[in-house]
């Protein structure tokens, strides 16, 4: 079976845990669901996945995370995958900063903390749609 | 003529006591002289020698072999030849130091007269010496010397043997002084020459002459007893004695000198002998004289005299009773002729009487005509001082001058008389004299006039003269008596004054102030019309004198709406100060005046005088000062206002600075909240979707389960609902793929998707080993791992919630306690830790990016504070050490108990704050953030809220090592 991945990362495990489930709960088995507590993780997880022939097609990433910040991570993300859907969440409400991120909107979708499933699994479902 | 007897005797015996005197004198005085000279005579040797001996030093010996040695017979021979008198020896020391003598023929010495040589003694030294040597019982000078000369080997000795007195004797010329004696050196010695040293003086002073050798001649000293010197030329000595022939006695003139001697002394002694021996015998006789001179005429003469002075004892007796005899008749003359006396006394008494009373009254008739004389003449003496009288005969001829002429004029009177047609002057005055002179004749009546006439210094003198008529009986005009007084003095100081007058008028028209006066009437108190003014006042006026004099002071004044008419009055009648005022020309100009008055009288008029000095331009340079003046105050005020305008600004950027630092404490909050926020929000969905899904599974899980499905699905949730530790996602990756091999290993299907599944329900590894046969039995695992997951999904989903809330709380609570505001404005106890913590909860999300916070307290007590504001302080320090450390490093936080007072340091890992800035930063609007960034205002506020809590705030800070600020607050 080719599955591909779902990857999400968040420095709050109980971000992350709610988050993956609910994917997991909508896709079902159709992907692999890979969790990370920041970008550093996921970036390692990607070299790994890369390496066993996996697929990522979805990453949804937190904006505020110790170290590397989730609109960086993504940006690294766009150059090596320019194919992967992301999707951003941010609990930040300081405008400037929003505004600074919708500069880049073209590269990944933002979603607000706290965010509405349907609306994120529509991206998910626009973006997997543009994937394929 | 006994007493010429005595003294001749006298004087023969003082003249025999001093010739005994002078010749015993003499005696001593020679023999004295003698030893004397020779003592004096060896102590010059000895400092000759001396002498030599320095100058001989350091010269050396050499060249000795050349010299012949000494023939000691020949030595001998001489020195037992008969007759020696003196002896010359030259020798010298050989290089063994021995003495080496030579023959006065080796030297060419040429010894005149009897000559020997000596040879007494070996020297003991190269410098030579002295000794007194005895030859046939004659003491003889000796001197040995040592003579050098350089680079020539030239030395040796020379030793002089001289018999003293004979040597004295011997050299003496025929005048019995010795003159000259020539001595060797050793150079003759040495080479043998022919020039020789002679001690006949002139043979010897030409031949050592001709040589170059020392001769010295005394013969013009001859108070020199000897002398002598170096030769320079070769370095060698030459010597000269001279000495003076002995000092003899010479019987003739001692004689003579004492024969002067004795006379002098004769003279002195010879009245003094004769004092002595009459000296007593005056006084007797003299005590008798002074008796008869006190009229004691029956005294008796001294007995014992001498015969010359009873010659003389013998007339004073006779004189006394001839004295005697003339006083006593004497006596009875008086006697007789004093009574006589005294009746003709009494008679004349009688006189004496008779006249002293007609003398009374003739006194007081006297005196009452002296009074009136005296009177007179003190009125006549009086004018005399100036005036002088005369009388003129009617042709000009004057018949009388009084003396006082001559004090007037100088001239004796007659003199006058004679002379006054001649001494007028040129002087046109007196062409008038003339004319007044002709008019009395002619009219008779008295004239006054003045007349300039030279005096007799030759000075011209003015005079001032009254002439009357004199009339006789029948009324003709018979002569003029006149009267003249000198008034030139008078005249001159009337021209004085003149030129006086003409100066101060000069001074008052040209001085460049208005100078006037004006009248004053004093009763009434108005002011006059102008009198005077100077140039000055009419030329900036512009009024002619004329026009000025029709008007007063006040019609000049300027229309002036300060002042009233009434002060104006005033001050130009009475003030005595200055006081200013406008004037207007006459042609319009404004002139500011400041006047000054005096009023004085004249002639019983109120006179103003008064100076006024134009102030124009003063006035006008006060009010410019005023206006700037007026100006700066202005300044001021706008300046004050724009200070006022600072201060409300400053307030209002500490309003906004407390704005921004909220605002960003808010951007922070709702990060904080937003996160469990979605945490809740998700696992919401997710616990309703686990229910639908468990609930429709429900009937299948319940009717359609094997024993063993039931047995694995209990088993299932009794390992999922023991409490597991919390796992990374990194470990939780990791155990879920060495489950899925594990189960792969155990041919258990779809190993993926159950590894996912019973990671997430927290069995793995040992609590997975016992399921793994019975997963092997089952025909779908998964299914049955699925369905508890439903289930177990819903615990951990709340489980998620439960810890979101939490969390949320948790910074509700905190930004609850940061906005809490003290009610009263008052100070309360607060946890200062608490309060510390507060702020960093709110600022965890900013914290966690990578600020590792470590804290260090101690157990602190409640600080009595203003809450809030303390945690602004807090707030300020945090945020600057997060943009200080751009969200990376770490942050250490202290608060330490110290004494009475707290400590609480922020010590960040930032990159330091630069030593040069270190002082400003506590400064208002000091900021090195960029421009909106930050106000500059977050230190201050800090400093000030710390101030006001009676606290300190400073700052430790190296650059490249972080800051540290630490704040001190006392406990109350």
């Amino acid at each position: 079976m080719d599955r591909k991945v779902i990857l999400c990362v968040d420095d709050e495990p109980i971000i992350l845990e709610s988050l993956r489930e609910q994917l997991e709960k909508h896709f079902g088995d159709n992907y692999i669901y890979e969790t990370a507590e920041s970008a550093e993780e996921a970036l390692e997880i990607l070299n790994d996945l890369e390496e066993e022939g996996v697929e990522v097609a979805i990453i949804v990433c937190d904006w505020l995370m110790p170290g590397m910040k989730g609109d960086q991570f993504l940006l690294q993300i766009d150059l090596k995958y320019p194919r992967v859907i992301k999707i951003l969440l941010t609990g930040q409400a300081d405008q400037e900063s929003v505004d600074n991120l919708e500069d880049l909107a073209d590269l990944f979708t933002l979603v607000a903390k706290p965010w509405n499933k349907e609306e994120l699994i529509t991206i998910v479902n626009n973006g997997l749609r543009n994937y394929e | 003529m006994k007493f010429l007897h005595a003294s001749s005797r006298l004087l023969f015996g003082v003249v025999c006591i001093f010739l005994l005197l002078g010749f015993l004198l003499t005696w001593i005085g020679v023999g004295r002289l003698n030893t004397h000279q020779e003592a004096s005579l060896q102590s010059e040797i000895t400092h000759i020698s001396q002498l030599q001996n320095h100058a001989l030093k350091s010269r050396y010996f050499s060249g000795w072999e050349r010299i012949a040695q000494a023939d000691e017979l020949e030595f001998d021979s001489l020195r037992k030849a008969p007759n020696l008198d003196y002896v010359i020896v030259l020798t010298s020391n050989d290089a063994e130091g021995k003495p080496w003598y030579t023959t006065h023929s080796d030297t060419g010495l040429l010894v005149p007269l009897h000559s020997a040589l000596l040879i007494h003694q070996r020297f003991q030294n190269a410098e030579g010496s002295i000794w007194i040597e005895t030859v046939k019982d004659k003491p003889y000078l000796c001197l040995a010397k040592q003579l050098t000369r350089d680079g020539m080997q030239t030395h040796g000795i020379v030793v002089f043997t001289l018999p003293l007195d004979t040597f004295l004797s011997q050299m003496a010329d025929d005048s019995g002084l010795v003159r000259q004696v020539a001595l060797l050196t050793a150079d003759t010695v040495l080479y043998g020459r022919t020039g020789s040293a002679c001690l006949n003086h002139e043979i010897g002073f030409a031949s050592l002459k001709n040589q170059s050798w020392g001769l010295f001649t005394c013969a013009e000293k001859q108070e020199s007893r000897y002398a002598w010197s170096k030769q320079p030329l070769f370095g060698s000595v030459a010597m000269l004695y001279v000495q003076d022939a002995p000092v003899q006695p010479s019987p003739a003139k001692n004689f003579l000198l004492l024969v002067i001697f004795m006379l002098a002394a004769g003279m002195l002694l010879v009245p003094l002998y004769f004092k002595r021996k009459y000296y007593r015998q005056i006084g007797q006789i003299s005590q008798v004289v002074h008796q008869i001179r006190d009229k004691n005429f029956d005294c008796t003469l001294p007995t014992g005299l001498t015969d010359e002075m009873s010659d003389l004892a013998n007339a004073i007796d006779g004189m006394r009773q001839n004295l005697k005899e003339i006083y006593h008749d004497l006596e009875i003359r008086v006697i007789r002729r004093t009574s006589e006396i005294s009746m003709r006394n009494a008679e004349l008494r009688k006189t004496h009487r008779d006249i002293l009373k007609q003398n009374t009254e003739l006194q007081s008739a006297y005196d009452a005509l002296k009074e009136s004389r005296e009177k007179y003449e003190k009125l006549i003496q009086h004018l005399e001082n100036e005036y002088f009288f005369y009388s003129k005969a009617l042709n000009g001829t004057l018949l009388f001058v009084s003396k006082s002429v001559h004090k007037i004029l100088g001239y004796h009177s007659n003199d006058y008389r004679n002379r006054h047609q001649t001494l007028y002057t040129r002087n046109p005055l007196n062409e008038e004299a003339r004319n007044q002179q002709s008019v009395i004749l002619k009219e008779a009546r008295p004239v006054e006039y003045l007349a300039e006439v030279t005096d007799a210094g030759g000075q011209e003198k003015v005079l001032e003269v009254v002439e009357v008529p004199v009339f006789n009986d029948d009324h003709v005009l018979v002569s003029i008596e006149g009267m003249a007084r000198d008034i030139t003095e008078k005249q001159k100081n009337e021209e004085l004054i003149k030129e006086q007058e003409e100066q101060y008028r000069m001074l008052f028209n040209h001085a460049s102030d208005f100078i006037f006066l004006y009248e004053l009437n004093t009763r009434e108190n108005k002011v006059g019309k102008f009198i005077e003014a100077n140039q000055y006042t009419l030329q900036r006026l512009n009024y002619s004198m004329d026009e000025l004099r029709q008007i007063t002071p006040l019609d000049l004044i300027a229309v002036d709406i300060w002042r009233s008419d009434i002060q104006n009055l005033e001050e130009f009648t009475l003030s005595k100060e200055k006081f200013e005022r406008i004037w207007e020309s006459k042609e319009g100009k404004i002139i500011n005046l400041e006047i000054s008055t005096h009023v004085f009288n004249i002639k019983n008029r109120d006179v103003v005088i008064a100076v006024a000095r134009d102030i124009t331009d003063r006035k006008r340079a006060e009010e410019e000062i005023r206006f700037v003046n007026e100006e700066l105050v202005n300044q001021k005020e706008n300046l004050e206002a724009l200070v006022d305008n600072l201060t409300q600004t400053q307030e209002q950027l500490v309003q906004s600075e407390k704005m921004a630092a909220l605002g960003q404490l808010i951007a922070g909050i709702a990060h904080e909240i937003n996160t469990p926020l979605g945490a809740i929000k998700a696992s919401i969905g997710n616990l309703s979707d686990s229910l639908d899904t468990a609930l429709r599974e429900l009937p299948e899980l319940t009717q359609n389960q094997s024993p063993l499905d039931m047995k694995v699905f209990s088993e299932l949730f009794d390992k999922a609902l023991v409490k597991k530790p919390e796992l990374s996602s990194r470990e939780k990756r990791q155990i879920r793929r060495d489950t899925s091999q594990l189960l792969g290993r155990h041919h258990i299907a779809e190993p993926d998707l159950l590894a996912d599944t019973l990671v997430y329900l927290g069995i793995y590894q040992d609590n997975l080993e016992t399921l793994l046969p019975q997963f092997q039995e089952l025909d779908n695992p998964l299914k049955v791992v699925r369905s508890a997951r439903n289930f177990i999904s819903l615990m951990k989903n709340s489980g998620t919630i439960n810890v979101a809330v939490e969390k949320a709380t948790k910074v509700v609570f905190a930004l609850k306690k940061y906005a809490h505001r003290d009610a009263m404005g008052e100070k309360a106890s607060a946890d200062i830790i608490d309060g510390i913590e507060t702020v960093l909860t709110l600022y965890n999300n900013q914290l966690k990016q990578g600020i590792e916070v470590t804290r260090d307290y101690d157990e602190l007590p409640l600080v009595n504070c203003f809450k809030d504001e303390i945690s602004q302080v807090w707030t300020n320090l945090l945020q600057n050490a997060i943009q200080a450390m751009r969200l990376e490093g770490t942050l250490l936080i202290s608060a330490k108990l110290n004494g009475d007072s707290v400590v609480v340091s922020f010590k960040d890992s930032g990159p330091g704050i630069d030593p040069e800035i270190q002082e400003r930063i506590f400064e208002p609007f000091f900021t090195t953030k960029k421009a909106g960034e930050g106000s500059g205002l977050g230190l201050d506020i800090v400093k000030k809220i710390v101030e006001k809590h009676d606290g300190s705030i400073w700052l430790e800070s190296e650059l490249g090592k972080g800051a540290t600020f630490h704040v001190k607050i006392p406990l109350e």
